[in-house]
C-alpha cells in the first residue's frame, strides 16, 4: 500500500505536465491564458455595440452564425483605450460552456511553461491587471503573466477579491 | 452495466423508441379509461407496444424492463383472446398505468446511466394476481379448452371438466383471419356426417351467426363424436381440410404445418440504413421470440456481404411454417426498426424436410437457390420469388389498416435526427447565406457589368433562401406532445386528490423550436400540479363558492409578436395578496413595506426560492421548490414568467418565450452606425414629422399629435445611448408602434426596409444585464454578416 502511494507520488513529481499557454501582448507585456480555454483566434471583425453594456464589454460579434460577446482586455485592465489595428485579434474562448471573445493588441505564440517555472502572483502591485493574475511564468528571460480567465469574466468575483484584499 | 458496452446510437434509438411507445401507451390508456372500455384495437396496440419494449429491452439486456413488459404482454395476450369484464377495466387501467410508470422510471434511469431497479417482484405479483382474477372469472381459456365438452348437458359438463378429457371430443381451430369460420365449420360438420358418424357441435347454430364466428375463433369449433372408434377417420378428414390451423382429437393435438403452403413475410429495410444484415438479424431474433420456428432467407446473416446485397435487392424473407401465425410475425415486423415496407406472400418450400435450419455455413443461401431451381423455378429467380401472386391478400394480417390488396405496407415517412446534427446544419446554412451575400456584393464586382454572373447570383440567392427556410423549419415541432403529457398528470391527481378537473388544450399545434418544447415540459408539469393541488378547490368548496363542481385547467399556446405565449390557467381559488405577503414576511422574503407591494408584485413573490403557500407538503407539490425552478427554467431559454390572478376566480401563469430561431418580419432602422430591427407586427405606421407637430409637456416629454391622439416620442439614440448625427425631428423618421397595451412613436435615423430576420437569443453571458427589460429581445445576423439587435417594444414602452 505504502509503496503504491509512493510510486504515485513519484510519478506526480517526475511527470509534471507542461502547461500550454497562449500568450498575447498588451502594451508590450505578455499575458498567457490556458490553451485549454481557447477555441480559436480570429482577426478583428465588426462588433455590434449592445446598449447598457459595461465599458469593457464591447458588444457582440457574429462568428459563423454564432453570437459571441466580446470583451476588450485593455479596458478590462483599466488601461486606456487604443485604436484597433491590423494586429488586433479576438481570442475566442470557451469557459464553462460560455463562448467569449477577448480583444487583445496582438497574439504572440503558444508556449509550454513548466509548473516549476510558475511563480505565485506577486502581491498587489497597484496595477488593475494584477487582479486577474494567478501566476507569473518564466520563459527564457521573459515574464508571462498568467491570467485566470474566470476572473476576466466575472465582475462579482473580482469585487469579492477586492474586499478580501482590503 | 449493460449500457457501458452497448453502442451509443443503439441506446439512443432504444430510448427514443421506448419513450415514444410509453407515451403512446399513456394516450391509449387515457382514452380507454375515459370510455371505460378497451376496444380491440387498443388491446392489440398495448400488446404490441409491450411486445416491442420487451424485445428491445431484452436485446439491450435490461432484464427488469423486459420482464415487466413481458408480464403485461402476457396479460394482454390473455385479454386479447378472452376479452375483459367491464368491471375490471378500471383495475386494469390502474395496473397498466403502474407498470407504465415503472417502465418510464427505468427508462429514465437508463438515460441517466443509473443502475436499474431489479426488484420487480411487487409489480410482477400484482400483474399475476390480476391475471388470476381474470382467469378465475372466465375459466375457459383456450389453453385449457379441450377440458370442456361440446354439447353435454350443464351438469355433465361440470363433472367432465374436473375429469381429464372427453375422448370423443374434437376441437378445431381455424387459421387466423381465414374468415367465415361458421361456414367452414358447417362444411366440416357435413363431411363428418357424410362418413356416417353421428355428432353434435358447439356452437350449434352456425349459419349467419356472428356469435358463432366469435366463439369458434376464441374457443375453437367443438364436435363431439359418439363413435370413438371412428376418430381416426375424422383425423384423416381434418388433415385434408383447408384453413385448419390445429385440432385436437381426444386431447391429442395435431398442428397442421403444411410445408407446401407456408407463408413468408418479405421485409425491405429503409434505403441506406446500412448494416442490413445486422438489422435483419435483430428482426429475426425479435420474431423468434414470438415464433421460435422462424426461418429466414438468407439464413446466414452475420459476416456475410452477399446477404446484405440480397436483403437490399430481394428483401429479407421470414418464412413462417404455420400460416396462422403470420399475424404474430407481422406484428413484430411492423414494429421493427428501419423497416420500410413489408408484404406477405405464400412460400413454397424447396424441399421441406431436408432444409438445414441453422445454416452454419455461408453456403446456405446458395443451397436454397439450388433447391429452388430443382423445384422448377428459373435459376435466376431466388427462392423468395416463388411467391404465388394470388395468395398475398388473404394472408395480410389484421394489424394492417391499409385495405389495398397488394398487402404492401409503407411505413410512416418520418425519421428521427439527432438535434446536434440539426444545430450543425443550421450553423452551416447560416454561414452559406452570409457567404453568398459576401460573394455577390463583393467590392471587386462594383461597377462591373456581368450579365451571366448576375443571373446565376440571383438564382443562388433564391436557393440559399429556400435552404435557410427549410433548415429552420426542421427544428420546429408542435407543442402538442408536451401538452398531451399533462393529461396523465391531471388524471392521476384527480384520482389521488378526489377532484374533478378537466384539462383543455388550446393552440397545441403551435410550432416552436425543439429546445423550447423540451425546456417547457418540466415547468408546465409543475404548474399543472400546482393548479391541481393548490389552485383548484375541493368539490364541496367549489359548490359552496357557486362554481361548477368540475374544475378547469386551460393550457394554451399562441404566437404573439415574435414570442410564444404559453399559459396555464385554472379556475381555482386564485391568489390572495395578503396571504402571500404574510407568508413572504414569515419567510423573510419581503424587501419593503408590505403595504407598498402592488398586487402584481405580491404575485411575483411566488417565484422566489423557498416560497410555498401550502403549509403541508403533499406528494405532488408543496416542497417550495416549484415556482422558482419554473422561473429559472423559463429564463434559461430567454423567457419570462408572469402571474395573473383574481381572488376566487383563478390564476394564470404566463410564459413569454422568444421564438428562438424563429423567423419574424422586421423593419430595419438605422440609428447612427447601429442597425436595429423592430418586429413589423407592432408597427402601425411610419411618418415624417415637422417640429410644429411636436408638443412638449411640463416634464419635458415630447409628444406628437396624430389624428387627435397624443403619443410620446421615444428617441432610440437616447434610450440606447447611441451616437448619431440625426437628432432633429425633421431629419429622422417616426415609427408609431403599439405593444403591450400602450403606444408611442419611436424616433430613428432612417428606415432600411422590411426583412425576414432569424431571431437569435443573446449570449447567456449578457443575461446579467437585463437587456430584456431594456427592450432588447435578441439579435439577428444580417446579410452582410453584421449583427442587428431586435427591439422588444412592449418593455421599451414601459
Amino acid at each position: 500500500m505504502d509503496w503504491l502511494q509512493q510510486a504515485e507520488l513519484q510519478e506526480q513529481e517526475t511527470v509534471s505536465v507542461p502547461n500550454q499557454y497562449l500568450t498575447f501582448a498588451i502594451d508590450e507585456q505578455s499575458f498567457g491564458i490556458s490553451i485549454s480555454d481557447v477555441v480559436e483566434i480570429i482577426s478583428l471583425c465588426p462588433i455590434a455595440r449592445v446598449p447598457q453594456f459595461s465599458g469593457y464589454a464591447k458588444g457582440i460579434i457574429n462568428l459563423r452564425g454564432r453570437i459571441i460577446p466580446v470583451i476588450d482586455v485593455r479596458l478590462r485592465f483599466h488601461l486606456p483605450e487604443k485604436d484597433y489595428d491590423s494586429r488586433t485579434c479576438i481570442i475566442i474562448t470557451n469557459i464553462n460552456d460560455l463562448d467569449i471573445g477577448f480583444i487583445v493588441d496582438e497574439v504572440q505564440e503558444v508556449v509550454d511553461i513548466d509548473e516549476a517555472d510558475v511563480e505565485p502572483a506577486p502581491k498587489l502591485t497597484g496595477s488593475y491587471a494584477h487582479r486577474f493574475i494567478i501566476g507569473v511564468g518564466k520563459r527564457g528571460g521573459r515574464m508571462i503573466l498568467l491570467l485566470d480567465s474566470q476572473r476576466l469574466l466575472n465582475e462579482e468575483e473580482v469585487a469579492a477579491l477586492d474586499v478580501v484584499r482590503m | 452495466m449493460a449500457d457501458i458496452t452497448i453502442n451509443d446510437s443503439m441506446a439512443e434509438m432504444y430510448l427514443y423508441e421506448t419513450n415514444s411507445l410509453l407515451e403512446q401507451l399513456d394516450q391509449i390508456l387515457l382514452g380507454a379509461e375515459k370510455s371505460n372500455e378497451f376496444s380491440k384495437e387498443e388491446i392489440d396496440s398495448i400488446f404490441r407496444i409491450m411486445h416491442t419494449i420487451k424485445g428491445s429491452s431484452a436485446m439491450m439486456e435490461f432484464s427488469g424492463i423486459a420482464k415487466v413488459a413481458h408480464k403485461v404482454e402476457d396479460l394482454f395476450s390473455y385479454i386479447r383472446n378472452n376479452g375483459i369484464d367491464r368491471d375490471l377495466n378500471e383495475d386494469l387501467c390502474n395496473l397498466v398505468f403502474q407498470a407504465n410508470d415503472f417502465l418510464k422510471e427505468e427508462v429514465e434511469k437508463v438515460e441517466g446511466g443509473e443502475p436499474l431497479n431489479t426488484d420487480i417482484a411487487f409489480l410482477e405479483e400484482s400483474i399475476t394476481r390480476f391475471l388470476g382474477v381474470l382467469k378465475g372469472e372466465t375459466p375457459v381459456a383456450p389453453a385449457s379448452a379441450p377440458a370442456e365438452t361440446g354439447a353435454a348437458p350443464p351438469q355433465a359438463e361440470q363433472a367432465e371438466q374436473a375429469e381429464a378429457v372427453d375422448p370423443g371430443e374434437v376441437v378445431i381451430y381455424f387459421d387466423e383471419g381465414c374468415q367465415m369460420e361458421n361456414v367452414r365449420a358447417m362444411i366440416i360438420l357435413n363431411k363428418i356426417r357424410e362418413i356416417g358418424l353421428r355428432c353434435v357441435s358447439k356452437p350449434e347454430r352456425l349459419d349467419n351467426s356472428e356469435e358463432a364466428v366469435q366463439e369458434i375463433v376464441a374457443r375453437g369449433f367443438r364436435v363431439k363424436i359418439d363413435d370413438h372408434s371412428a376418430l381416426d377417420k375424422v383425423t384423416e378428414l381434418l388433415r385434408g381440410t383447408l384453413n385448419i390451423a390445429s385440432f385436437t382429437v381426444g386431447g391429442r393435438e395435431y398442428r397442421l404445418t403444411r410445408q407446401r403452403e407456408a407463408s413468408a413475410v418479405r421485409v425491405f429495410f429503409e434505403d441506406g440504413c446500412e448494416m442490413e444484415n445486422m438489422r435483419a438479424f435483430q428482426l429475426l431474433s425479435q420474431v423468434a421470440e414470438v415464433y421460435p420456428d422462424i426461418r429466414s432467407v438468407p439464413a446466414q446473416l452475420m459476416n456475410n456481404e452477399d446477404a446484405v446485397q440480397q436483403i437490399i435487392h430481394e428483401g429479407f424473407l421470414l418464412v413462417v411454417a404455420e400460416p396462422n401465425r403470420v399475424g404474430e410475425v407481422l406484428a413484430v415486423v411492423e414494429q421493427g426498426l428501419h423497416v420500410k415496407s413489408y408484404a406477405t406472400e405464400e412460400w413454397e418450400e424447396p424441399a421441406a424436410e431436408d432444409v438445414d435450419l441453422p445454416g452454419g455455413e455461408d453456403a446456405a443461401p446458395a443451397v436454397a437457390l439450388a433447391k429452388a431451381s430443382e423445384a422448377g423455378e428459373p435459376a435466376a429467380d431466388l427462392p423468395a420469388r416463388s411467391a404465388r401472386p394470388e395468395a398475398a391478400p388473404a394472408q395480410v394480417a389484421p394489424v394492417q389498416a391499409a385495405p389495398d390488396g397488394g398487402g404492401r405496407v409503407v411505413k410512416q415517412n418520418l425519421i428521427s435526427v439527432s438535434l446536434n446534427k440539426l444545430d450543425a446544419l443550421m450553423e452551416l446554412v447560416g454561414e452559406i447565406v452570409i457567404t453568398e451575400s459576401m460573394v455577390t456584393s463583393s467590392p471587386d464586382l462594383q461597377g462591373v457589368e456581368l450579365e451571366n454572373f448576375t443571373k446565376s447570383a440571383r438564382q443562388l440567392r433564391k436557393l440559399t433562401g429556400e435552404l435557410q427556410d427549410i433548415s429552420m423549419s426542421l427544428r420546429m415541432v408542435p407543442v402538442s406532445g408536451t401538452f398531451q403529457k399533462m393529461f396523465r398528470i391531471v388524471r392521476d391527481m384527480n384520482k389521488k386528490l378526489d377532484k374533478d378537473v378537466e384539462l383543455i388544450l388550446v393552440g397545441e399545434e403551435t410550432e416552436v423550436d425543439k429546445t423550447i418544447v423540451d425546456s417547457i415540459a418540466d415547468p408546465l408539469m409543475h404548474l399543472v400540479r400546482n393548479s391541481m393541488d393548490h389552485g383548484i378547490e375541493s368539490r364541496e368548496e367549489r359548490l359552496a363558492a357557486g362554481k361548477p363542481a368540475k374544475g378547469k385547467i386551460v393550457l394554451s399556446a399562441q404566437n404573439s409578436a415574435g414570442e410564444i405565449l404559453i399559459t396555464v390557467q385554472d379556475d381555482g381559488k386564485g391568489l390572495d395578496r395578503d396571504a402571500l405577503l404574510n407568508k413572504a414576511a414569515e419567510r423573510g422574503l419581503l424587501t419593503k413595506n408590505p403595504a407598498e407591494y402592488s398586487e402584481k408584485e405580491a404575485f411575483l413573490l411566488l417565484l422566489l426560492p423557498g416560497f410555498s403557500t401550502k403549509s403541508e407538503v403533499t406528494e405532488f407539490s408543496g416542497r417550495g421548490v416549484g415556482m422558482d425552478v419554473v422561473k429559472k427554467n423559463i429564463e434559461k431559454i430567454g423567457g419570462a414568467v408572469s402571474i395573473e390572478s383574481k381572488k376566487g376566480l383563478g390564476m394564470a401563469t404566463i410564459f413569454k418565450i422568444p421564438l428562438t430561431l424563429a423567423i419574424i418580419d422586421a423593419m430595419k432602422v438605422a440609428v447612427g452606425k447601429s442597425i436595429l430591427s423592430i418586429p413589423i407586427n407592432v408597427i402601425n405606421q411610419t411618418f415624417k414629422c415637422t417640429a410644429q407637430n411636436v408638443i412638449e409637456d411640463a416634464n419635458g416629454t415630447q409628444m406628437v399629435l396624430i389624428r387627435n391622439e397624443c403619443y410620446p416620442i421615444i428617441r432610440l439614440y437616447d434610450v440606447f445611448d447611441l451616437e448619431t448625427q440625426v437628432t432633429e425631428i425633421e431629419e429622422g423618421i417616426l415609427i408609431l408602434v403599439e405593444a403591450g397595451g400602450s403606444a408611442a412613436c419611436v424616433f430613428a435615423d432612417e428606415l432600411l426596409g422590411q426583412y425576414q430576420v432569424v431571431v437569435k437569443p443573446l449570449p447567456s453571458y449578457l443575461s446579467s444585464y437585463d437587456l430584456r427589460d431594456d427592450g432588447i429581445v435578441g439579435c439577428t445576423i444580417l446579410g452582410d454578416g453584421s449583427i442587428s439587435l431586435i427591439l422588444e417594444m412592449a418593455s421599451l414602452l414601459r
